[in-house]
């Protein structure tokens, strides 16, 4: 199975619906109560629920895979005017492969337009579960594969000035050494190589742990 | 604004509609001189030029003038310039020189005056708009509520079914409520869309299946169908992904929504899926009242509706076809519709199998 990246060659492996949702967290950020949670969480999905931004520095990591943001009334500590939309311009700008969701209550509105610009896809409040699963078994099963995340785990250590090298040395960190039980330190000393800010180095590590898992999951 | 007599035209996207009382009260002078609207080839390449207020003569000698304001394109034509054109001035004495005589100045000082007021102008239309809008947000709320809450009974009736097929296996009455409930949320977004049109193409593109949006749309038009006694039918599928926007999903609601309201009782609603080389192409079927010749132009036109369309069916408000119709250009697809005489009339007006084609180019 992992002769495949001997080579440090990037496979495609991708998780099946039912395994991407055992390990997906979603996230919904609205001050008002979202009343389509509980029937996820009926179906099987690991949902929260805040009422407004708790940690900052959860999203800018990646804990979740999927946030659900609403553009009033939740993130006023951290951008006092723009709120919601300051929070996605934010997010955006430390980590940009989070995926975000628009939840808004208006549908068309070209006051928000920047926002559902800069959002990954929207989702209206009128919407019940089943709009919403539609909506995250697309999104994920798009997430949830080892060369799209490699390539958003790559795009930030560009950002970061990563050299060539470095970058190759990290590949080889994910790709070749995931079968080994201290790969995670491996990856931690790969990138130790490179100038990163904490979050940032939290935010690879997600993202280097989803990749560990779905080779795992794969070979199972 | 009772200046002068010159006739006027405004542009909304590449519709010219004939308008008179913002600056001229008549279309009289120009159509006794032209026999009607002949100088439109003098002004489309005029009306074209944005952000470029200025005159052109046309071949009577007369002046067009082309300037926007709210972002519409107005187009004065059949104008005199006083000073300048002492031919025309000759014919113009005769019958209207002293009350309607108006100097290019005037008409360029009128269109810096609305210039200027426009952004302000807009600001507060926008801000006006918001605010009537401002309960849907409730509305959409409150619909999430009712939806939720029937999805949540739907599963725990039926713990192991798939949500969707729980939820249209509920009682009748109870997906009823269901499905009632996702059509006001449809029709608030219809109202939504209108107010902006231009955000009918904001947000990120996903690759999604048209055949899905319809598919989803015509089992929530169901019930309404069958009230009518009709059936919403498929014949073929294609699950070609195109990048859409959220607003793809009104375009199937607004179609088959206009299919069933002019619809004769006791007929099938029939939505085909095809290929033409790469183009993925729709195509709703109804039994209907005719839509004549002229009517096929018109109809994709905000506010416009069918000749026999308001005899037929008390519903409609000339919006649908013409948010349609910018749904499709925002998706890179073009909708048209045909209308086949049959030869039989229903309450005096003639019945026809109109097909709407949709062409998404892939």
């Amino acid at each position: 199975m992992f002769s495949m990246f001997k080579s440090s060659k990037i496979v495609e492996l991708k998780l099946p619906m039912p395994l991407i949702k055992e390990r997906a967290n979603i996230l919904f950020i609205d001050n008002e109560k979202v009343e389509l949670i509980e029937t996820l969480q009926l179906e099987g999905w690991h949902v929260e629920y805040w009422d407004d931004v708790k940690s900052l520095k959860d999203l800018e990591e990646g804990k979740f895979d999927i946030i659900f943001l609403d553009i009033g009334g939740v993130g006023k500590a951290y951008a006092p005017t723009e709120e919601g939309f300051g929070i996605l311009t934010r997010l955006k700008s430390v980590n940009p492969t989070v995926c975000v969701v628009a939840y808004s209550g208006m549908s068309f509105d070209a006051s928000k337009a920047q926002f559902w610009a800069k959002a990954d896809a929207s989702l209206s409040k009128s919407a019940g579960a089943i709009d919403a699963i539609e909506l995250l078994e697309e999104l994920l099963t798009k997430k949830y594969n080892s060369k799209v995340l490699w390539d958003d785990f790559k795009s930030i250590l560009k950002i970061n000035h990563a050299t060539d090298k470095q970058i190759e040395l990290i590949q080889n960190a994910i790709f070749i050494d995931s079968k080994n039980s201290n790969k995670l330190e491996k990856l931690k000393v790969a990138l130790s190589t490179i100038s990163l800010s904490a979050s940032t180095m939290g935010s690879l590590i997600t993202i280097g742990t989803k990749i560990y898992k779905i080779i795992e999951a794969v070979a199972k | 604004m009772n200046i002068s007599p010159f006739p006027i035209r405004v542009q909304v996207g590449a519709e010219f509609q004939s308008q008179s009382g913002l600056i001229f009260d008549s279309t009289k002078y120009c159509i006794d001189n032209c026999n009607g609207f002949n100088c439109r080839k003098e002004y489309e390449d005029l009306v074209f030029v944005k952000n470029k207020p200025h005159f052109k003569e046309c071949h009577k000698g007369f002046l067009i003038c082309s300037f926007v304001i709210h972002q519409r394109q107005y187009v004065i034509h059949g104008m005199i310039d006083a000073r300048s054109k002492d031919k025309n001035k000759r014919i113009f004495d005769k019958k209207y020189i002293g009350t309607n005589t108006i100097g290019r100045e005037k008409i360029s000082k009128f269109i810096e005056t609305y210039t200027a007021l426009d952004k302000t102008y807009f600001k507060n239309m926008l801000k006006k708009t918001n605010e009537l809008i401002f309960p849907y947000h409730d509305i959409k709320r409150l619909v999430g509520t009712i939806v939720s809450n029937i999805e949540i009974y739907a599963k725990r009736t039926n713990p192991t079914m798939n949500l969707d097929t729980a939820v249209y296996s509920l009682d009748e009455k109870l997906k009823s409520i269901f499905v009632t409930s996702k059509l006001i949320d449809s029709y608030t977004s219809v109202v939504d869309a209108l107010s902006s049109p231009e955000s009918l193409k904001s947000g990120t593109s996903r690759m999604r299946r048209v055949y899905n949006a319809f598919h989803k749309m015509a089992q929530i038009l169901e019930s309404k169908a069958i009230s009518k006694k009709l059936n919403i039918k498929f014949n073929g599928s294609d699950f070609t992904e195109i990048p859409a926007y959220t607003s793809l999903d009104l375009l199937p609601f607004i179609i088959l929504d206009n299919a069933i309201k002019y619809s004769s009782e006791i007929n099938d609603i029939i939505i085909y899926f095809k290929k033409d080389g790469s183009d993925l192409i729709v195509q709703v079927e109804n039994t209907g009242c005719i839509i004549t010749d002229e009517d096929k132009g018109m109809i994709f036109k905000r506010l416009n509706r069918g000749k026999f369309s308001s005899s037929f069916s008390s519903e409609g408000s000339g919006i649908g076809l013409y948010l349609a119709k910018v749904i499709a250009e925002h998706h890179n697809a073009v909708i048209e519709v045909e209308s086949a005489p049959l030869s039989y009339q229903h309450r005096g007006i003639e019945i026809a199998v109109n097909i709407f084609t949709i062409r998404f180019k892939i």
